[in-house]
């Protein structure tokens, strides 16, 4: 009988201490999302922006995007300006870290100068639009910290609600509720809270497509600044995976021969 | 090409023979031509302080186009930049630049440019002590951001640990001044055809130079050297042909030394730039550093701020330059708006001497294609033994339109 009891309890125990906590869920459901979304090597894109104020009037811009992923560190990327006309050519390098801050160059071709640049300003404009250098970065999973909270149905498919709190100085966000679908692991969406824990942006992600039978990217992406009235739509276009890009074409000295 | 260095001959005919190779080579390729247009008004506040020199608002046009012609391997590039420019007053400051015509022959380790071409070397921004490929082109811009196409043989190799450039520079422009109905000029006015060199070679002299950048983790250094005609010129007092007293050019071949170093930690850019130049057998130092630190989102709103400040210093006791003993202290104010509104402060300080120059630009784009500019600068207490002297009545303020295309 005793023994009937005490196999009882250390069941009940080991049962309880082995039971994933939100946390754990979180970062699980987390690194599951960015392992099915590894091994795509390179990555080129064309994206089209077009800013909304709160009175409707709209103004574009039109960059190219180049990513390189890196084994065991921060993706590199490149943003090549082609409009407006009077910035176009300039390019912003980044090579990005999990956890030390990422380093940032930008290449001024009316000067043709490079210059290294700080990379703390993560919560201003990009480009004058309602996304933020950090929304636009590369999401390393060290960034943030995460709880899941629960499971819901959206636009007819089941999805994780996971909660994230970033883990990097001078983020302008106390946290980010993303929504992700079960089968898949895409993000649909992610509401943004500022640093008052106040609603600020909604992001929406539309239209994805899956590449090479397994990575999964979004045709457009929306983001609607609650606070403001404004919004921001990017439209990807032309995605381009495993071009052969390498370490060379996302060195500092590779700016001045972008083209 | 071989026989060229031997004799000496023209260096801008092979220049010319390598780029029109390289072009013929690219049978099949992909071609863009871009560019801008811009108006230019300038109203001086002050009477002008030397004789001849012009009261009136001085207007200017100028077209910048832009050509660019790429293999479909993408190994091969050819741009062409060029810059033309007419104005009301002063029809020496007219011209028509090459500002670049380059071929560029790109492998994974190497990099070869022929032609003309512009370079930037340094990491400061209120003066660029060790960039020396270009002449500048101070008639268009008195700080010297604007630069003249260089005639260039341009070697790159990439490395581990950096970027090595090789440079053969034949051929040298000479620096232009304004004329005499010119504003912003010396006292006397320079006459360009009193030019004289050191070097018997003229203006044909073969230039090396050779540069070494790379990144080392939160620092980038750059260690440059230089052998060469001045780009800056001696002007001497010289009467000329027609009896008048004039400035004459004479450029002196030297040799320079230089570092650039920024390390970049949180918000703060610290920079260093130091040369050492030797001008006809005496040596002297000028080194430029300090800090530019970024206030991102000032009071809860989206507007960065920037602060500068770069101290400078020059080991000649009468420097050429209004960098001797000067501290500048810049502000940088970006609203990061649709229409990237920008204003941008400068004061540059003599620590000796009471001269003050100021300088605000604020710009804007309007719509898709334009962008405006509004600038004043101002020279205040400006000390007779001041290099800056001869700007004293120069003060102004202008308005400049451009349509990019």
């Amino acid at each position: 009988m005793n023994n009937v009891l005490l196999a009882f309890f250390l069941m009940v125990t080991s049962s309880a201490l082995h039971a994933e906590t939100a946390e754990e869920k979180g970062l699980s459901i987390s690194q599951e999302a960015q392992r099915r979304d590894s091994g795509w090597a390179d990555l080129k894109a064309t994206m089209v922006m077009v800013l909304r104020n709160s009175r409707g009037k709209e103004s574009s811009r039109r960059l190219e995007t180049r990513s390189l992923e890196v084994a065991g560190d921060g993706d590199k990327s490149l943003t090549i300006f082609s409009r407006p006309a009077d910035i176009k050519g300039t390019v912003f390098l980044s090579h990005t870290h999990p956890t030390r801050p990422d380093e940032q160059w930008l290449y001024l071709p009316a000067l043709k100068r490079i210059k290294r640049i700080s990379s703390s300003n993560k919560s201003g404009p990009f480009m004058g639009s309602e996304f933020a250098y950090e929304d636009l970065a590369s999401q390393e999973i060290e960034k943030y910290s995460y709880r899941y909270l629960r499971n819901v149905t959206y636009q007819g498919q089941d999805h994780f609600i996971i909660e994230r709190y970033p883990e990097y100085k001078r983020s302008g966000y106390k946290r980010q509720i993303v929504w992700l679908d079960v089968e898949h692991y895409r993000v649909t969406k992610i509401e943004f809270y500022d640093r008052k824990d106040s609603l600020l942006k909604v992001l929406t992600c539309h239209g994805y497509t899956q590449y090479l039978g397994r990575y999964w990217r979004a045709n457009e992406m929306r983001m609607e600044n609650k606070q403001t009235g404004k919004s921001t739509v990017l439209q990807w276009r032309d995605y381009a995976f495993q071009s052969g890009l390498n370490d060379r074409d996302f060195d500092r000295n590779a700016l001045k021969r972008i083209r | 090409m071989l026989r060229c260095l031997r004799v000496g001959c023209n260096w801008k005919l092979s220049v010319a023979a390598i780029v029109l190779s390289g072009i013929t080579q690219m049978v099949s390729a992909a071609s863009s031509i871009d560019g801008h247009v811009r108006a230019d008004v300038r109203h001086f506040l002050d009477t002008a302080g030397h004789g001849q020199q012009s009261n009136q608002v001085s207007t200017a046009l100028t077209i910048e186009p832009s050509w660019r012609y790429e293999s479909v391997d993408r190994q091969q590039l050819f741009r062409m930049s060029l810059s033309g420019r007419v104005g009301n007053i002063d029809s020496q400051q007219d011209a028509a630049n090459v500002k670049e015509l380059l071929f560029s022959k790109f492998s994974d380790d190497w990099e070869l440019h022929a032609g003309i071409g512009q370079y930037f070397w340094g990491v400061t921004e209120s003066q660029h002590l060790v960039d020396i490929i270009n002449q500048l082109d101070l008639v268009q811009n008195i700080d010297g951001e604007e630069k003249v196409g260089q005639a260039v043989v341009n070697l790159t190799k990439f490395t581990d640990v950096g970027t090595l450039d090789l440079f053969l520079l034949p051929g040298f422009q000479e620096r232009r001044y304004p004329g005499r109905k010119g504003r912003l000029r010396t006292q006397l006015p320079v006459d360009a055809a009193l030019t004289r060199f050191e070097s018997a070679a003229g203006r044909h002299r073969l230039d090396l130079a050779a540069r070494f950048v790379g990144t080392f983790g939160a620092s980038e250094l750059g260690v440059s050297v230089f052998s060469g005609t001045s780009r800056a010129p001696q002007l001497l007092p010289a009467v000329n042909e027609a009896g008048t007293a004039v400035l004459a050019p004479y450029y002196p071949v030297m040799s320079q030394w230089g570092i650039d170093t920024q390390y970049t930690r949180n918000d703060a850019l610290w920079k260093l730039e130091a040369i050492r130049r030797t001008v006809g057998g005496s040596a002297y130092y000028a080194v430029t550093g300090g800090i530019e630190y970024g206030i991102y989102g000032i009071f809860e709103t989206d507007t960065d701020l920037s602060v500068l400040f770069e101290p400078s210093f020059d080991s000649r006791a009468v420097a050429a330059g209004p960098f001797d003993r000067d501290v500048f202290v810049g502000l940088r104010l970006s609203f990061n708006d649709a229409q990237s509104t920008e204003i941008v402060g400068g004061l540059l300080a003599d620590t000796d001497r009471s001269s003050r120059m100021f300088n605000v630009e604020a710009s804007r784009r309007l719509g898709a294609d334009w962008t405006m500019k509004l600038q004043a600068r101002l020279f205040r207490n400006i000390a007779s033994d001041d290099p800056l002297a001869a700007y004293r009545a120069d003060s102004f303020v202008s308005w400049r339109l451009s349509r990019f295309f």
